[in-house]
């Protein structure tokens, strides 16, 4: 081979190499092993470069064992330089694969992420791909980005620019030939520079919503990121490399100006208004002189108009130097909160429908007032804003009727997040003209799509209610009822495919269950108390079990609940005694009350018990007729089903069968070989000598018995 | 013409692939079959010889569908002929035929049996007044009406046998849910107490087919051609092989 120094590319040698800086992760970077090995892209597809950024940990060894017993694996060991630029950079340029997914040592993939990403880019020639970010830990963020799959999406047209972290794939050749790497040293903000190079050169951006890829632990203690103190100061020296960047590849005009609003605002203006509940005047100080600096430098004021009302009022206070103003400003922001009062969660047919009072309120519980005043929408801000401030940032028209009140359902487990918009009406006036920001709310959702058309999977979801009217957005755990008990449903679930019941948490939030991730453990364990409290011991042996008369008794489903109708021996009783029926399966039981009544024959028991409670499979039954009675089985099965008619089975379990019970009235075997017509005989003769008295009619059925011997062989 | 005779016609001019019975009792019926069977039964007990591929079920039909791979023993999940001759009660019956459904295609036919009871007697849901008669058809005729009513799709045709008469369904769908849905509360109207009002269509057979004529339909080439076709393109192919024939649900 003739060397071709910076000539042909090498030829990737696997589809994708995983990029990992790591520094001093300790027990955190576990997750990220763990998930890589399960990854269902073949190991022999990919690789892992875990680039040791000088760990003063145990990590080292553990690597290097790590890279000894597993062949896709690579470590790289660099004297430490301070943050991940340098040993990404490392990483990428050791990398063999096709694409590169850059990893931090304490987050993780999902299991498909490799596979899926990879489909994805080579279906759609990507030089990067953007997979489905989910934060664990610390507040959830749903991205508007990862609304759908987006094959192409353009920069400066889609919300790209939302989502800066470097947790993304990206064709190795590509970076190579623009030459894209990180800044190295230690320094802030390194990510941004690098992704928005990225964006700009990219032919083909893709994002891949439709799957958690990347799941992103933010974590207070973090060993190599944003959470350790530095200098303000220093912050927006590293601001001005982004800058740079954006000045770089785009004209003056509306894009420029709108990237340096995204920047001015959200690194800038709103990170100090946030701030200031939680740092010392000094610090506000020197974070407030250093944004006005670079306010001076890089934010020419046609960048103000790309910045939300409020936004343009802190702009306003920070170029004109008024540090109380906005601090002032900062003070009544930061205190805005979500109002929430939950009325009722209910579920019509398929729809689950939760309505609350919500909106947002200052730091003492009133509301955001807003006046309305020749056809526009002003808002009343609790202090005296300053000077500097225009009267025309006050003008929310526009942001106020793009309010949005979303319900939010976070996956437990996964930490997915669906949002559900609410319907919102305004509630009264408080005096002429002055409207509260709040809303009488109702949020509906099919359980069965909810999920991005898909049905929920089975988990718990935690419930937040988020409100948002630029600059301000704000969400909050729905609180429960009050008084409502703990653990306990607020409501009865769907009668879909798949069971939900909204519950209360013992800190009193709402969360859902699907498919009795925790109910139904509960439930058994309640019913357990309950029967040894009473003394009983459970439903009695099968023998003793009640005959169920069978042509009139059966199950039928009922709006959400499953009607048993049980015909039973017994005597008489007083119409509408109460009684209480038990379905039993496996660990779980599911009681409701019944009303007995006198019928044809002996009683008739009927009990309406909550289909979301009854997945599908056969449930034993048991009844108990009357207060302190013990419950005593019936010869009859509840068989559940989503797909299939609900069925009450009478009779007991046929034998041999893996499922057990009957359907069909068992009738007694014919006697083998005996042809119809002697059967027949039989019977005829059985009734003829039914006259005679029982010993001379049994001596006649002998001497009749032998004749038909001998006549017959 | 006996129903077991219809049924053995079937069998010779279908040739199944797949034969389901639902109700085997002395395997009298079941018997007949040539291909690969599965009889469903909870409390079978077999007498007849038996010469076919079979797996016999001591199960609840109930059960049976809500196994995992209640058809597994076919060489595919999908049954060409089915004899439904379970619980003698409408609400059993018309469970079978929507589990039954579910795993047809629209070339399969499928067989109810004891729809056309001949007397108030024979068509209680209890056994006592059949006690007197010689069969006990129970008051599964009730399925009848409702596929008529809820089910103009399906070519419903009701069979002059002996001795309860039979109802045969042709061009099922697998995918419709008409009956599912409807289920609930057709249950409500099936579970009356004795005796049973029968329409006199049904104890009079006014819309029954003489199954001589029905077997004699040039139909059977068609629909033994059809079911290698996948369902949605089968199926209009199925409803113009029929029509053409002359063979729709009476009015």
């Amino acid at each position: 081979m003739t060397g071709a120094e910076a000539g042909p590319a090498q030829p990737a040698k696997v589809k994708v190499s995983v990029v990992v800086p790591v520094f001093n992760p300790g027990g955190h970077i576990d997750p990220l092993i763990r998930s890589l090995a399960e990854q269902t892209m073949p190991a022999s597809d990919f690789e892992t470069i875990f680039v040791d950024d000088g760990s003063t940990d145990d990590t080292p060894g553990k690597l290097d064992r790590l890279a000894a017993s597993t062949p896709n694996v690579r470590v790289i060991h660099t004297p430490g330089s301070g943050w991940s630029g340098r040993p990404r950079n490392i990483g990428i340029d050791a990398a063999e694969g096709e694409y590169v997914q850059l990893v931090d040592h304490d987050d993780e993939l999902g299991t498909e992420a490799l596979e899926r990403l990879y489909a994805y880019a080579v279906a759609n020639g990507s030089d990067v791909v953007v997979g489905k970010e989910v934060r664990k830990g610390g507040a959830w963020h749903v991205a508007p980005l990862f609304d759908k799959n987006r094959p192409r999406a353009t920069f400066g047209k889609d919300p790209l620019v939302g989502i800066m972290t470097p947790h993304k794939m990206f064709r190795r050749e590509f970076l190579n030939e623009h030459h894209i790497r990180f800044f190295e040293g230690p320094r802030r903000m390194e990510d941004h520079p690098f992704v928005l190079e990225a964006f700009f050169c990219a032919d083909v951006i893709s994002v891949l919503s439709d799957y958690p890829v990347y799941y992103w632990h933010r974590r207070a203690d973090r060993g190599n990121a944003g959470a350790r103190a530095y200098e303000w100061a220093d912050f927006y020296v590293y601001m001005r490399d982004t800058l740079d960047v954006i000045e770089r590849y785009t004209e003056p005009g509306d894009l420029r100006d709108r990237l340096l609003a995204f920047y001015y605002d959200s690194k800038g203006l709103g990170w100090l208004t946030r701030s200031v509940p939680h740092r010392t005047p000094a610090e506000l100080r020197k974070h407030f002189d250093a944004l006005r600096e670079l306010a001076q430098e890089r934010f020419p004021p046609s960048v103000d108009i790309h910045l939300h009302g409020m936004a343009r009022a802190r702009s306003q206070l920070l170029r004109a130097g008024d540090f109380e103003g906005l601090v002032a400003l900062g003070a009544v922001e930061s205190a805005i909160g979500v109002h929430q009062e939950l009325v009722e969660i209910e579920v019509v047919d398929d729809t689950f429908r939760v309505r609350a009072i919500t909106g947002l309120c200052y730091g003492d519980g009133s509301p955001l007032q807003f006046q309305v005043d020749g056809g526009r929408t002003w808002w009343r801000p609790p202090i005296e804003l300053g000077s500097p401030v225009s009267h025309d940032v006050l003008d929310f028209s526009a942001v106020h009727g793009r309010r949005r009140i979303e319900l939010a359902l976070r996956n437990r487990r996964s930490h997915d997040v669906h949002l559900i918009s609410g319907d919102a009406e305004q509630m009264t006036e408080e005096a002429p003209g002055i409207l509260p920001f709040t809303f009488d709310t109702v949020f509906e959702f099919d359980p069965e799509t909810v999920a991005g058309g898909q049905p929920l999977e089975p988990a718990v979801y935690d419930v937040f209610v988020r409100v948002t009217c630029s600059p301000w957005r704000r969400q909050a755990p729905l609180q429960s009822l009050p008084g409502a008990p703990q653990r306990r449903p607020l409501s009865r679930g769907s009668r879909a495919t798949h069971s939900v019941v909204p519950f209360t948490t013992p800190s009193g939030r709402v969360a859902l269950d699907v498919d009795h991730q925790t109910l139904i453990d509960q439930e058994a364990e309640m019913n357990d108390r309950e029967a040894t409290s009473t003394g009983g011991n459970g439903p009695g042996p099968k023998d003793q079990a009640v005959v169920v008369e069978v042509t009139s008794s059966y199950a039928r489903r009922s709006a959400d609940r499953v009607r048993l109708v049980l015909h039973l021996p017994g005597a008489g009783t007083s119409d509408g005694q109460r009684a209480r029926v038990r379905l039993q399966r496996a660990q779980s039981a599911v009681t409701g009350d019944a009303t007995v009544t006198d019928a044809i024959g002996g009683i008739r028991v009927e009990a309406g018990l909550p289909a979301d409670r009854l997945p599908s499979g056969t449930w034993s039954i048991a009844v108990s007729l009357g207060q302190g009675e013990r419950f005593q089985r019936v010869q009859a099965r509840l068989l559940t089903s989503t797909t299939r008619p609900v069925a009450l089975l009478t009779g007991s379990a046929p034998r041999g069968s893996a499922s057990g019970g009957s359907g069909r009235v068992a009738q007694p075997p014919k006697a083998p070989g005996h042809p119809d017509w002697m059967r027949r005989a039989g019977r005829q003769v059985d009734r003829a000598l039914g006259v005679l008295p029982p010993a001379q009619a049994a001596r006649c059925r002998k001497a009749l018995r032998a004749t038909a011997r001998r006549m017959l062989g | 013409m006996l129903r077991h005779e219809l049924l053995s016609r079937l069998h010779e001019l279908l040739s199944p692939r797949t034969y389901l019975e639902i109700g085997v009792q002395t395997g009298r019926s079941i018997t007949l079959s040539r291909t690969s069977t599965i009889g469903v039964d909870p409390a079978f007990s077999v007498i007849n010889e038996v010469s076919c591929d079979l797996q016999l079920v001591r199960s609840t039909s109930d059960e049976f569908f809500a196994r995992k791979a209640p058809l597994a023993h076919f060489p595919e999940p999908v049954i060409d002929l089915a004899f439904i001759d379970g619980m003698h009660l409408s609400e059993y019956a018309l469970r079978d035929l929507i589990n039954v459904e579910r795993h047809t295609h629209p070339a399969s036919v499928i067989v109810l049996d004891d729809m056309l009871p001949r007397h108030v007697d024979e068509a209680g849901r209890g056994r006592e007044a059949a006690k007197k008669r010689r069969a006990w058809a129970g008051d599964v005729y009730k399925v009848v009406s409702t596929v008529r009513a809820l089910r103009p799709d399906l070519v419903c045709l009701e069979m002059d046998t002996a001795p309860t008469g039979t109802l045969v369904l042709l061009a099922p769908d697998a995918s419709s849910n008409a009956l599912i849905d409807a289920y609930d509360d057709v249950v409500e109207e099936y579970v009356v107490p004795d005796p049973q009002t029968v329409p006199e269509e049904v104890l009079r057979r006014t819309r029954a087919m003489d199954p001589a004529q029905f077997l004699a339909a040039p139909v059977w080439p068609d629909l033994r051609r059809l079911r290698q076709l996948p369902a949605g393109r089968a199926a209009p192919e199925v409803r113009r092989v029929l029509a053409s024939a002359g063979l729709r649900t009476p009015d």
